[in-house]
């Protein structure tokens, strides 16, 4: 079948014979829809296998070149034995959480799968990939979609998860009414944004230098954009709040020395600092940044089960509407051109390039799978 | 969360203590150039005479007994001024000269107007040297330690009515002063009674304890975690003591010098590891389920030890840095996403801390404490047998304790 490969640096290429995986037991075949592109592949892509396995990666067994894609949705092709009561069908719409886990390590039997020594992604470490005609996930990955949430919808739901994530991991439930501050405007933090919105956060800050996404940050609901080269964002942020009492809550989906150094300072006493950023090397820092307000920073990785579930439910009941996320559609032959380096070199304008993997099938696929035009 | 303050009217009793005629002796610290800068003579850190305060509206004259050096007081020594302000606070309009000392234990000599009537001339007690304001945000949370304005007995002194009203004269006016003195005179809400089965030695480590105390109690710490604590100092001792009295069950800790680490064996550590010969990340997975510790304490504040701590938490554990740092660290925020852990940090002690010290000194959870005192000097050879002392010969002691004249 026809699948996007990862090479190795600026080596993506689309092959047509890779083999159709086996569905076993447990297990669901989905045809994939549409699929995202991420900061990670982007990473992946411009330097070098960091992420992705050189070495056969413990669980997957596999190393490049892997079929990439990890946000992505589908339709159930083929139930696999043992999946008669699982409430999964045939032709059902499906987000799929490409997490990978071995089950067997300290973070798995502690329910942090997500933060599993030996973890990864589909479409990242092996295990296939969206960026193919078909996939073969576990039961347990298949997200049902409700009716009223479409394909390119679901194929938001996996970078949402990380935002609902990061929010779920603050003390956001305990404060009555959170004022949190976000920073970075890029997919992640407008995730971030929506689903800060959508937990009934009371205001919502966004720290961004550039101004396209500072108005994708308005766009999506953020109550004020800091430009952090123009103003003072500690100062600006607690007049924001009234000036009595900081923000309570800041999240990094920036991932540079000043987004760092300023969401320690921003929150309030006690308040926490949520890294979701993933960074490309080690920065100067100052634990007295900390200190002074006893404040906390902690690190969040992916999503879990929960999470999907969670973002499905307020997609579902019309809490968030990230349409708009969505800024290019491509077919899977236009994937290195007008995917990844349209994201590399226009990096502002885009939030979601999606890959729309049926588009250029025979009309008859077409009604079998896909639903919005 | 700690309780909330409710102390009522901190700006009355924030006011600066007037002054009587007298003077006393102080060890008050000039700042200027660093200790490195110029010769090494006492300059920097004066045993000298200043005028004595008395008691204002709210606040309680108190003869300190045994006054300990601690490693805020070294840095500042060394390489300070730096929690010193060197130009009028905003809000303390304090700056140097500071009288030094912040852990202390005295006697009640004089009581202001208005103080509660549970006070009495005599009284056994120490001082809680946080000085704040209790309408900031954070002190409406109760966490005074997080002051907007806070500020410290012993390190910056007094606060002022208002920013507007400079202190003219630093050089003689002693304000809150701290405990390296003959008296001082703080608001009634920093005093702490102390029974009577507790030594006015042993209630001089009530301050550095609970600086140990309070960092346990912010952790997510629980009995049945692996613990492992960076550095056998005097706060690594503390965490080490509150870890034992709250029923710990491994507590593993790293430290380098010979004496130190035969300190933190006698205070209840149940390994003791050294950096420099062993793997400190390779031994805490293999001493806790195969996966690392649950949660760790930085009483160093070194580079290698943060590296270390951090790979040395299993999945979600928490660091808890104690230390404050001299110098900004290498850090890649990474090693903590992979695995979901947290950085936090904790700043001295809130309300309560010192009352819940007291009580485990009192009813033996911390039974060890009093080994904790090393040295005992007089206030005149605070520099060469204090200071001087502890910058030489660091890793054999643990506190040196300065004799004031309220002991008994």
């Amino acid at each position: 079948m026809r699948a996007a490969r990862y090479y190795g640096k600026e080596d993506v290429r689309i092959v047509d014979d890779v083999e159709r995986p086996t569905c076993g037991e447990g297990q669901v075949r989905v045809e994939t829809a549409f699929v995202g592109i991420c900061g990670t592949d982007l990473h992946e892509f411009m330097g070098g296998p960091n992420f992705s396995p050189t070495s056969p990666h413990p669980v997957t067994k596999e190393s490049i070149p892997i079929t990439i894609g990890h946000e992505f949705s589908g339709t159930i092709k083929e139930l696999g034995k043992g999946l008669e009561k699982s409430g999964l069908k045939v032709g059902q719409k499906l987000a799929i959480q490409p997490t990978i886990y071995c089950a067997r390590c300290g973070a798995c039997e502690n329910g942090a799968e997500n933060a599993c020594l030996n973890g990864g992604f589909v479409g990242l470490s092996g295990g296939g990939g969206g960026l193919s005609e078909e996939v073969v996930v576990p039961a347990e990955a298949c997200l049902p979609l409700p009716d009223n949430v479409d394909l390119d919808i679901g194929a938001l739901v996996e970078p949402l998860a990380v935002g609902w994530h990061a929010v779920d991991a603050s003390p956001i439930a305990d404060i009555k009414e959170p004022k949190c501050v976000v920073f970075g405007g890029g997919p992640i933090g407008l995730a971030v944004v929506q689903v800060l919105l959508a937990r009934g956060a009371k205001l919502v800050i966004c720290v961004e230098v550039a101004k396209k996404r500072q108005e994708f940050a308005k766009e999506f609901g953020a109550h004020h954009v800091i430009d952090p080269t123009k103003q003072d964002v500690v100062a600006t942020a607690l007049e924001l709040c009234g000036g009595q009492q900081p923000p309570d809550i800041a999240f990094d989906c920036a991932g540079v020395p000043q987004s760092i150094e300023t969401a320690c300072k921003v929150v309030k006493s006690r308040g926490a600092v949520v890294n979701v950023a993933i960074w490309e090397k080690s920065i100067p820092f100052n634990p007295n940044w900390l200190v002074f307000r006893e404040a906390s920073y902690k690190g969040v990785l992916g999503y879990q089960k929960k999470d999907f579930e969670g973002v499905i439910k307020a997609l579902g009941e019309g809490k968030i509407k990230p349409a708009p996320m969505i800024t290019s559609r491509i077919q899977m032959d236009r994937l290195v051109d007008d995917g990844y380096w349209a994201l590399i070199k226009e990096k502002d304008k885009h939030v979601k390039i999606l890959v729309d993997m049926r588009a250029g099938l025979s009309d008859t696929a077409k009604v079998v799978s896909s639903s919005a035009p | 969360m700690p309780a909330t303050t409710q102390d009522g009217d901190h700006s009355v009793a924030n006011k600066p203590a007037p002054t009587t005629d007298g003077t006393m002796k102080a060890v008050r610290f000039h700042g200027g150039k660093t200790l490195r800068e110029v010769d090494q003579s006492q300059r920097h850190l004066r045993y000298e005479d200043i005028p004595e305060p008395k008691c204002g509206q709210g606040q309680i004259k108190i003869k300190p007994a045994w006054c300990g050096i601690c490693g805020s007081d070294l840095h500042e020594y060394l390489g300070g001024p730096s929690i010193c302000p060197t130009s009028p606070h905003p809000i303390t309009g304090e700056q140097v000269p500071v009288t030094f000392g912040h852990e202390f234990s005295g006697v009640i000599e004089e009581l202001g107007k208005g103080v509660a009537e549970k006070w009495k001339v005599g009284d056994r007690v120490c001082v809680q040297p946080i000085i704040y304001d209790g309408d900031c945000g954070a002190c409406q949370d109760g966490l005074i330690n997080c002051c907007y304005k806070n500020g410290f007995v012993g390190l910056s002194g007094r606060i002022c009515r208002s920013a507007m009203l400079r202190i003219i004269n630093t050089d003689t006016s002693p304000g809150w002063g701290g405990g390296l003195s003959d008296h001082l005179v703080v608001p009634e809400y920093a005093v702490v009674k102390i029974p009577d089965n507790i030594g006015l030695d042993v209630a001089a480590l009530v301050e550095p304890l609970a600086v140990g105390w309070h960092a346990v109690n912010a952790s997510p710490f629980k009995p049945s975690d692996s613990v492992l604590v960076l550095g056998g100092g005097p706060i690594g001792l503390a965490v080490i003591q509150a870890l034992r009295a709250r029923g710990c069950k491994q507590i593993i800790v790293s430290e380098v010098s010979q004496m130190r680490k035969e300190f933190a064996k006698e205070f209840g550590a149940h390994h003791v590891l050294d950096p420099t010969k062993d793997d400190i990340v390779a031994k805490c997975r293999e001493l806790a389920d195969g996966q690392g510790v649950n949660v760790s304490f930085d009483a160093a504040g070194v580079q290698a030890g943060l590296d270390q701590a951090i790979l040395a938490l299993r999945a979600r554990g928490t660091h808890v840095n104690i230390a404050i740092w001299e110098k900004r660290c290498n850090f890649f925020p990474n090693d903590l996403v992979f695995r979901e852990k947290t950085y936090m940090a904790v700043a001295t002690y809130v309300k309560g801390d010192f009352e819940d010290v007291i009580s485990a000194i009192s009813d033996g959870r911390l039974d060890m404490c009093k080994k904790m005192i090393t040295k005992r000097i007089g206030l005149d050879e605070v520099v060469e047998e204090g200071f001087k002392a502890l910058i030489k010969d660091k890793d054999n002691q643990v506190k040196i304790l300065v004799r004031g004249s309220g002991q008994i």
